[in-house]
């Protein structure tokens, strides 16, 4: 039972982080900085989507790393131990 | 487990190591081999800050990157540039292990000298920074002279001090990754970039406007471009062993 949880746990960040990641890629892009202010300008043109598609392939393996850091503290703090593959 | 977990585990994994093969891919790490000669002259920190202020002159480049990463964090906190630490660490770490290790292992910001000890540049907004003993402590740099005329650096001076003032040329994150993935591939392709949405290099190649500094245009100068441009030339630079002038 434990197996399968970890390869779900997994397969299910992968498709959440897909989302999360977008999401993430598309606001840093859009970013222009002023002073203190930021402002958040979508534009959809090749250049935006390049970057996009560029940001997302760069963020994507973090984020990844990142969330199942989390879903694996979150099992380990929640059952006895952490599941195994 | 069924036959749909594994199917989905295998993609979801092959999936990811594509986007790590993919940013390895485009952003692979470059090096660059100094060809310039250069005359050690001291690794005093006081001397190192007077030769500075002595030896640059008006018009002149300055090019920079971080000791480190508190150095770098440092430096920015004492400059009121606001980034938390978590942000700070995030940036550091994405600028230096893939966008400025894919041009080469080289500086990563640059500004204009336009007198009374300042530096202006573009980060957040255009900003202007003192030299002082916070950027010898804090950073290595690099001092380019421009080969132009002395109207061309009085324009560009002056275009620098309107920008600070109206505030009106925008950092923008897309524009930055788009032209180093182009400078990491060497493509000669050009994107349609917004004038007033640039990074801290192309910011120079606006305020510098009568001079092309390679076959591309201004919105798509790297800092690695502008280093090795045929337009420059280095005069000193101070980097972990100490000050180093040009021979």
């Amino acid at each position: 039972m434990k197996k399968l949880t970890t390869i779900r746990t997994i397969y299910l960040i992968s498709i959440i982080n897909i989302f999360i990641t977008l999401f993430v890629s598309s606001l840093i892009i859009s970013l222009r900085g002023y002073q203190q202010e930021i402002i958040v300008f979508f534009e959809n043109d090749s250049a935006f989507l390049i970057s996009l598609f560029l940001m997302f392939i760069i963020l994507y393996p973090i984020i990844f790393f990142v969330l199942y850091l989390i879903t694996f503290t979150i099992q380990i703090l929640i059952k006895d131990g952490p599941a195994e593959i | 487990m069924s036959k749909l977990d594994n199917i989905l585990f295998y993609a979801s994994m092959s999936f990811l190591l594509l986007c790590i093969f993919l940013t390895f891919l485009f952003f692979g790490p470059k090096k660059i081999i100094e060809k310039e000669e250069f005359v050690f002259v001291t690794s005093d920190k006081k001397e190192m800050l007077n030769l500075t202020l002595e030896l640059i002159e008006e018009g002149d480049l300055l090019l920079s990157r971080p000791k480190s990463l508190i150095g770098g964090y440092e430096y920015d906190t004492k400059n009121r540039i606001n980034l938390n630490q978590l942000t700070y660490f995030f940036w550091y770490n994405i600028f230096d292990k893939l966008i400025i290790n894919s041009m080469g292992n080289t500086y990563w910001h640059i500004g204009i000298y336009i007198g009374q000890e300042k530096i202006n540049s573009l980060y957040q907004g255009v900003y202007e920074h003192e030299i002082n003993e916070n950027l010898i402590n804090y950073k290595y740099f690099k001092v380019l002279k421009i080969k132009t005329s002395e109207e061309n650096k009085i324009l560009a001076i002056k275009r620098a001090k309107e920008h600070f003032k109206k505030q009106d040329v925008y950092y923008s994150n897309k524009n930055g990754l788009i032209i180093v993935y182009l400078e990491s591939i060497g493509s000669k392709r050009i994107y349609s970039l917004k004038e007033n949405e640039l990074v801290c290099s192309s910011y120079i190649g606006l305020i510098y406007n009568e001079i092309k500094f390679n076959d591309k245009p201004f919105t798509h100068l790297t800092p690695v471009a502008l280093e090795f441009s045929e337009k420059v030339e280095t005069k000193f630079l101070v980097n972990e062993t100490g000050f180093f002038i040009k021979k």
